[in-house]
């Protein structure tokens, strides 16, 4: 299963920021939501970033840990071990669009100061995508003309436009590291 | 028997639902406003009746103006006349 | 880790004293959140405790509250609410100012339930906050620029597009009575004109990014509640036509409602009402839907003009009452026009609705020839000319002029510097310009205005089922017993009610930060017992429905308490004349005036108040536990000290004198 994104129905009202964490992280805190809207309003610009996840998997190709990134069999959704995460962030450096980030936090990941987190949809039923009112985010099966890796290519695609539009509010708001 | 013609016009989700703005509706003399909304149900595309009815019943939310005054729930009745107005609008409020 | 002994609240609170740039974390208070939630209660208790009656609303001894709630940044459909609460320039009285955006849960997430400005700095400064880090930093390079540049600037110099700001524009700097406050994005707590407070104060604007956690007593039952609610809101019958055309869809609706305030409420209807309605705006000039944080209903829309005199013009949060205050009040057909005056309005932070309240009373003053073609500054003060329009918008903004200054200070007060009987053309109710509303045309909406804290307002009360008569949301809050007249528009009955009710369950709305458009008055799926709920699941704090309508009834009696002081009381309860004496001229309203003599008792006696004073009684506060409120407003009347704030209050008193033109 993936999740699909059409930005062009994106009103920013981060729904999805709101319920992720409570699912993965039991508190509200949008900046540790799994899923992140870039926005420039005066621009017209939203852009949900989520894994869809891809095919090519850099991310798994690229952790040092064995069994510390793992494709979830039931979703397809790839899903981070947290226990056996060592916070290198060496997925995050791989990930073309930025779907996974570093929470810097006591007692967390395999050395317990840090972990990278990022979208595991949910076991199944994706928050995001359930609150998700203007059908922004939709939750499918892959075929062959619609998956992962064609979410990813334009989720990578519409990210490099946008740089000239981040540029006058300081930059992307890609930020490796939630807080 | 002699028709009318009542100048219908759709507002809000009701216009992109009929797809017209305006429509003026033949109907047989002495049809009533609630006839003329079930002659409208009929002509139009199935979400214009969603819209309007939950079966054979009336949305209680649904607005109506003849001649620019609102009509009661229990003056659904009330005989149309020959240019007469009517102004439809979904439920829709807040200021 | 705050020691709050409530979930869903910060627990914190910064004190900001702008004189000498001190800035103190504090504990919120438990008494503060248990007695008034937070939001607009909390902000009317600061009001009430720290800002006495003799205090000017421009002076540095006049404070304001910037404050969230305990719903806000949680995950009730729209969460978004913020609430701005100080002494009014404009009413001079209590004043407040909402808005929606993502402003507030961003306070939130830095850890801040609110926070309390006091004093004045020496020059220009922004507040800026990041988690634990709170400074006042310069805002020189700021000072005189609109609210979208300086926002895209605070993003920019601190490289965060995530950064979020509630700013003033130039009007709030040169304290025009009415400017708005600009809070990302694009949404505005506009009035009261508690921009020029911020402007009074040197603040130019207020910067957040918050990235800490905020902990829910009870998630599973909060998120089961929450996404019940969202879906509800989703499937509510209203849904389809707010969320396709937003506010702006009423234009067409109220044109024939005859509640469509045209030429200064001369008429209830315009003939160019399709010109300027929400099917006419979406159809040719929308850019995309914008949403207000966890809201599913995205209201908001942005809007951009690609050809024409306007072409270029890109704006936003175009409301119904904008389509009104900057179109039909003024004969102002020209829906680029309107678009272009909303773009002003918020760049420069002028609330719209008192903005063009002001220019049509203007022009009603040239039509009837109270103002002499030589005192109009150069201008041509004919009904429609929107360059005129556009022209006094920016010599308000700036003060320019005969004109400019007039306007500046808002109809009621300009009506008072102009006297010659100005006065009958200012359509306020204490100090505060009408909005869009009739109460000729919808009788609840007559006494709303007239019982609103903080002077002529619809969003206190915002009886929205009676509106055009919304029988299946009346049954579902009040019951099939009230019908027919409860949801008859033109009906006196039961009205005195929904105000009340209307006005305490707003309280509470208003001080935890979910908003009165998306779920709790309009698709009205969230009311007393769903709010209680989500309270309780969100903090922990033990609280059934019965006990929040006593809340809301608290802020609500405190709010009038402080009036008081400024020697308000039934008196001030009063309508223009038109309203009450010219039957309505047109549509469903065909004949119709508003009936305040019935109403009003009525009103005061649901909410234990002195029917001769119009103020709450003693028992009444000490059922409210306001009981040494009753002390302060006895000593402030017998000491003669309310009716002299009163006499200073600076606006002149709705005309309520014999009808001096029928039309």
């Amino acid at each position: 299963m993936i999740i699909r994104v059409y930005p062009d129905k994106c009103t920013g009202c981060v729904a999805c920021e709101v319920f992720c964490p409570l699912e993965q992280e039991r508190v509200v805190n949008p900046a540790l939501a799994r899923i992140q809207v870039l926005k420039n309003e005066a621009r017209n610009f939203f852009l949900p970033i989520v894994c869809p996840p891809c095919d090519d998997k850099a991310c798994v190709a690229a952790c040092p840990e064995p069994g510390a990134i793992v494709v979830v069999p039931e979703t397809g959704a790839v899903k981070i071990v947290e226990a056996l995460c060592t916070g290198c962030s060496k997925c995050i450096r791989a990930c073309a669009i930025g779907a996974i980030r570093l929470l810097r936090q006591d007692g967390r990941g395999k050395f317990g100061k840090a972990v990278a987190i990022k979208c595991d949809q949910c076991g199944g039923t994706p928050w995001c995508v359930r609150v998700c009112a203007p059908g922004a985010l939709e939750y499918v099966a892959e075929t062959p003309a619609v998956n992962g890796q064609v979410v990813f290519e334009r989720l990578r695609g519409d990210l490099q436009s946008a740089e000239n539009i981040f540029a006058e509010r300081g930059g992307m708001a890609r930020q490796r590291n939630v807080r | 028997m002699s028709e009318i013609v009542v100048r219908v016009r759709y507002f809000n989700v009701l216009a992109d639902y009929a797809g017209a703005k305006h429509a003026a509706v033949r109907v047989p003399a002495g049809t009533s406003v609630r006839g003329l909304l079930q002659h409208l149900i009929a002509i139009n595309p199935e979400r214009f009746r969603r819209a309007l009815a939950t079966g054979d019943a009336l949305n209680a939310y649904l607005r109506v103006f003849h001649n620019e005054r609102l009509v009661a729930r229990d003056a659904f009745d009330t005989p149309l006349a020959d240019d007469d107005e009517v102004m439809l609008f979904p439920a829709i409020a807040g200021g | 880790m705050s020691d709050f002994p409530y979930a869903g609240y910060a627990g914190k609170y910064l004190r900001v004293n702008l004189t000498t740039g001190n800035i103190e974390t504090l504990a919120l208070p438990v008494e503060w959140a248990e007695n008034f939630l937070g939001g607009n209660g909390i902000g009317t208790k600061i009001l009430w405790d720290e800002v006495p009656a003799h205090v000017d609303a421009l002076d540095p001894a006049n404070k304001l509250i910037v404050a969230t709630g305990p719903l806000c940044g949680g995950l009730m459909p729209n969460t978004s609410r913020l609430e701005f609460v100080a002494k009014s320039p404009l009413t001079g009285i209590y004043g407040d100012a909402n808005a929606g955006g993502h402003f507030g849960p961003q306070l939130k997430f830095a850890g801040y339930d609110l926070i309390v400005f006091e004093g004045k700095a020496r020059a220009p400064v922004y507040l800026f906050i990041r988690d634990a880090r709170v400074e006042l930093r310069d805002a020189a390079h700021l000072w005189g620029k609109g609210g979208y540049e300086t926002e895209r600037l605070i993003q920019n110099e601190n490289h965060d597009p995530e950064i979020k700001t509630a700013v003033i524009g130039q009007a709030g700097e040169n304290q025009v009575r009415f400017a708005s406050i600009m809070v990302s994005w694009s949404r505005h707590a506009a009035r009261s004109g508690i921009g020029a407070v911020m402007g009074a104060k040197n603040l130019k604007a207020i910067a957040v990014r918050g990235t800490r956690d905020l902990r829910l007593a009870d998630p599973v039952a909060h998120r089961d509640l929450a996404f019940r609610l969202h879906n509800e809101i989703r499937t509510n019958e209203f849904f389809a036509g707010v969320h396709r055309f937003g506010t702006a869809g009423l234009v067409s609706l109220m044109h024939p409602m005859g509640r469509f305030p045209t030429k200064n409420f001369q008429y209830g209807s315009f003939d160019g009402f399709e010109k300027i309605s929400g099917e006419t705006l979406r159809a040719e000039h929308l850019v995309r839907d914008l949403g207000c944080f966890d809201c599913p209903v995205n209201c908001d829309k942005s809007y951009t003009v690609t050809s024409g005199e306007f072409a270029g013009v890109t704006t936003s949060s175009v409301e119904y009452e904008s389509l009104n205050s900057l179109g039909a009040a003024v004969l102002n057909r020209c829906l680029p026009a309107v678009l272009k005056a909303n773009e002003l309005c918020d760049d420069w932070g002028l609330d719209s609705i008192s903005a063009g309240r002001a220019i049509s009373f203007l022009f009603e003053l040239r039509e009837k020839g109270i103002l002499a073609r030589e005192e109009c500054d150069g201008l041509d003060l004919a009904w429609g000319n929107y360059r005129t329009l556009l022209e006094l918008l920016r010599r308000m903004t700036w003060r320019e002029g005969n004109l400019g200054n007039w306007l500046a200070e808002g109809a009621a007060r300009a009506a008072k510097l102009i006297g010659r009987g100005a006065e009958r053309y200012a359509m306020h109710v204490k100090g505060q310009s009408i909005p869009a509303q009739d109460g000729r045309a919808q009788q609840s909406m007559g006494l709303a205005h007239v019982t609103s804290s903080r002077g002529a307002d619809h969003l206190k009360a915002f009886p929205v089922i009676d509106e055009t008569g919304y029988a299946s949301e009346a049954v579902r809050r009040y019951g099939a017993e009230y019908l027919p007249e409860l949801v008859d528009p033109l009906a006196t009955r039961y009205k005195a009610m929904l105000v009340k009710d209307g006005e305490d369950f707003g309280a509470v709305v208003d001080s935890c930060g979910n908003c009165k458009s998306g779920g709790t008055f309009v698709m009205a799926e969230v009311y007393w017992e769903e709010q209680a709920t989500a309270i309780r699941t969100m903090t922990g704090m033990a609280l059934d429905a019965a006990q929040l309508r006593v809340i809301g009834e608290r802020i609500y009696n405190l709010q009038r308490c402080y009036n008081a002081l400024h020697g308000i009381a039934r008196a001030d309860d009063v309508l223009p004349w038109r309203f009450t004496q010219i039957p309505s001229p047109s549509g469903n309203a065909q004949g119709s005036v508003c009936r305040l003599d019935v109403m009003l008792p009525e009103y005061y006696a649901l909410r234990g108040w002195d029917a001769e004073l119009g103020l709450p009684t003693r028992e009444t506060l000490a059922r409210l536990d306001l009981a040494g409120t009753w002390d302060r407003i006895r000593t402030a009347r017998a000491s003669g000290a309310a009716q002299e704030t009163h006499a200073q209050l600076g606006w002149a008193e709705p005309y309520t004198g014999p009808a001096v033109d029928a039309l």
